[in-house]
């Protein structure tokens, strides 16, 4: 079954992630700067990483909701088309389990030293990502009186797999629900 | 203060004058929103009780699916707001949405306290406030357990204020734990 979009849902859901944003705040900066693993991200890497996914669609998103027209009635539920769906239900995980694993291509590798992270380089990134996360709250807003059907964009795999903007801001929150998991259990592991 | 009467007939179960409570009075601002736009939403801290100028207002929570489940409405002179999240400072589990462009007062929670601390009037106002909700709440449960969906629709149609009657049907079917298919049957029945 194809994954319906309903604004209204994902406004909650990154409110939830938001939430979560607050208590990962309140942790010592030095749990985000050790990798559990040598090849496992540690949690300022992961952060880096949804950043970086996050800015690949920030100036494609902008660029479609500002040819949008606007529609009287709320946009309650959006089926998704069936390349954008089998994508996006891969991502959220489920019961706490991160399923379907997956390898990031090279432009999306956070690229940072490691051993050189400071807690304010940690705290910049946290600053970031709320940000961030404001401005898809923004964009799912402006999805909810649009019709963002008639204009549709490449994704960052490439032209294969294209997103209208609230196929997009779906990718991003389901993308971003994965990797705050991970935060927390990398966090979880390098805490013990 | 533009608007001493509307709070004069919200706060109705008080005695309240410009004279008496001039703090109280000073208290309220005005805050506008468009059709379809969050008051509040499910997640964030609600930090305002409101009093309705004008407009329609669904509270609603979200199902596990991410459909609405409307669980009541303000208007034109009532109350308005999250309440728990509110009151105890918590992410909200509903959303708030304006249904119609909506005119409100609203006060924070630093002056809804202090309301309190220096007018001592307003514990009869919550006393009796907080006991009609209450009792309004368990009338919406007992009728929604042992109610038909007709006898639902017939029994809130009877009490259901004009201002109600222009919103979207699905709301109000949500509201009564029925489809708008059923909603719209039943209206058919009745006109």
């Amino acid at each position: 079954m194809r994954v319906q979009i309903k604004p209204t849902h994902q406004i909650q859901r990154i409110n939830s992630l938001l939430n979560q944003l607050d208590e990962l705040n309140k942790i010592n900066p030095e749990a985000f700067m050790k990798r559990p693993h040598q090849k496992v991200w540690s949690g300022a890497e992961v952060l880096k990483h949804m950043i970086m996914a996050h800015a690949a669609y920030a100036a494609k998103i902008d660029g479609a909701l500002g040819k949008l027209n606007s529609v009287k009635d709320e946009v309650e539920a959006l089926p998704t088309r069936a390349i954008p769906s089998f994508l996006i239900k891969r991502f959220p995980p489920k019961e706490g389990e991160i399923r379907f694993k997956m390898k990031t291509t090279k432009s999306f590798k956070p690229v940072l030293e490691v051993d050189k992270l400071s807690k304010e380089h940690v705290q910049e990134l946290l600053d970031k990502m709320k940000e961030t996360l404001h401005q898809l709250s923004g964009w799912v807003e402006q999805t909810r009186k649009k019709d963002v059907l008639p204009v549709r964009f490449n994704s960052a795999i490439g032209a294969i797999v294209k997103f209208n903007a609230s196929e997009a801001c779906e990718f991003i929150l389901c993308h971003n629900e994965r990797h705050f998991q991970q935060v927390k259990n990398t966090i979880g592991e390098v805490d013990h | 203060m533009k608007y001493e009467q509307l709070l004069i007939n919200a706060f109705r179960n008080i005695d309240l004058s410009v004279e008496t409570h001039p703090e109280f009075f000073q208290m309220w601002e005005e805050v506008e929103y468009g059709r379809s736009d969050f008051i509040t939403s499910s997640g964030k801290i609600e930090r305002h009780f409101y009093v309705v100028v004008s407009g329609v207002q669904a509270i609603y929570i979200l199902t596990k699916e991410g459909d609405k489940q409307v669980i009541g409405f303000s208007f034109d002179g009532s109350f308005s707001g999250v309440y728990d999240s509110f009151l105890m400072e918590k992410p909200s589990y509903y959303f708030l949405e304006a249904l119609a462009p909506t005119k409100l007062l609203r006060i924070n929670k630093q002056n809804y306290d202090r309301m309190f601390e220096i007018y001592p009037v307003f514990d009869r106002w919550g006393r009796l406030t907080h006991q009609d909700l209450l009792v309004g709440r368990v009338q919406r449960e007992i009728e929604l357990i042992t109610l038909s969906a007709k006898e639902r629709y017939e029994t809130f149609m009877d009490r259901c204020p004009e201002k109600l009657r222009t919103i979207p049907q699905k709301y109000l079917a949500s509201y009564l734990n029925m489809t708008p298919e059923t909603f719209s049957r039943l209206r058919k029945e009745k006109s």
